[in-house]
């Protein structure tokens, strides 16, 4: 059998980052709750930790993203799940599925979930986040860079992922999406983009 | 562009019917084709580009939630770009 390759240290770090992340409180969330909607989104058990709401959110979110309406929305908003609290589970389901996709993709099992830490949520509120173009709170028109711009924790979190696994969304030298010319690990530009085209195509997404 | 959407396609990439390969694997978790993809994909362009390709997969998997769960669609000329890759828009796009 082939040995799988050896993985970038700097995404080993940024697994590392993400399940402090996880596994502390959150803007809206508590550490407790946020490794429940991880392990909701994994096809877990919350064992009543987190809302039926959330755990709804963290499966479809998971599963089904492609599905998603504002109705829907509107409904988990019903039953007691904020849009922000919504965002912040976005971000945990969003960047849980990253981690678990490329480990399943090195041949590796799922890294177990952390154990929480005690604290209470922070509650920090974004100035100038409202709705812009999505269905969610935005600073600015909705779109790949703010997406989870209303809660500032995720979308810090977003661009550690985004930049390690991907390109930095900036223009300049290096590894950023305004550099053409990138070449990363081996893969040129056109197969980053080619790969980053069929995922997107396999999980319905038409961005 | 074509082989986006359809892996029979030739990409004219090197290491493109890899690249398909291990990426349609991981996303689709499937745990027969995932050795075979990755042990393909190591042999063609080598065990870095391997590692990144899976690195940026799941970069998409992440940002295909997040734009699908906020609501945020393709603009209008990406209809066009759809069209010519053999992937329509669906419906709720259009």
């Amino acid at each position: 059998m082939t040995a799988p390759p050896a993985v970038d240290p700097e995404i080993d770090a940024v697994h590392d980052r993400e399940w402090a992340r996880l596994a502390r409180p959150g803007t809206w969330l508590t550490g407790a709750q946020r490794v429940a909607v991880a392990a909701s989104a994994r096809g877990g058990k919350a064992d009543g930790v987190i809302s039926p709401a959330a755990t709804e959110a963290a499966r479809r979110i998971h599963d089904e993203p492609a599905t998603i309406t504002d109705g829907w929305i509107n409904g988990l908003e019903a039953d007691g799940l904020t849009r922000l609290a919504y965002v912040e589970v976005l971000g945990i389901v969003a960047r849980l599925r990253a981690l678990d996709t490329f480990t399943f993709g090195l041949g590796r099992s799922p890294r177990p979930l952390p154990d929480p830490t005690v604290g209470e949520p922070t509650r920090v509120t974004v100035d100038g986040a409202a709705f812009d173009g999505g269905w969610v709170p935005t600073v600015g028109a909705a779109g790949p860079p703010n997406a989870l711009s209303a809660v500032q924790a995720e979308h810090d979190a977003l661009h550690d992922l985004h930049g390690n696994l991907y390109l930095e969304p900036r223009g300049g030298p290096g590894n950023t999406m305004g550099n053409m010319q990138v070449v990363r690990d081996g893969l040129n530009r056109s197969q980053i983009e080619f790969v980053a085209g069929r995922t997107s195509l396999l999980n319905d997404c038409f961005f | 562009m074509r082989a986006v959407g359809d892996a029979s396609v030739d990409s004219g990439l090197p290491g493109g019917a890899a690249l398909s390969a291990v990426v349609d694997a991981a996303v689709l978790r499937d745990e027969d084709e995932m050795p075979i993809a990755r042990a393909a994909a190591i042999e063609q362009i080598g065990p870095p580009a391997t590692m990144r390709a899976l690195a940026v997969a799941g970069n998409f998997e992440m940002m295909n939630r997040l734009l699908d769960a906020i609501g945020v669609g393709p603009s209008p000329q990406m209809r066009d770009v759809g069209d010519a890759i053999g992937v329509p828009l669906p419906a709720r796009w259009r």
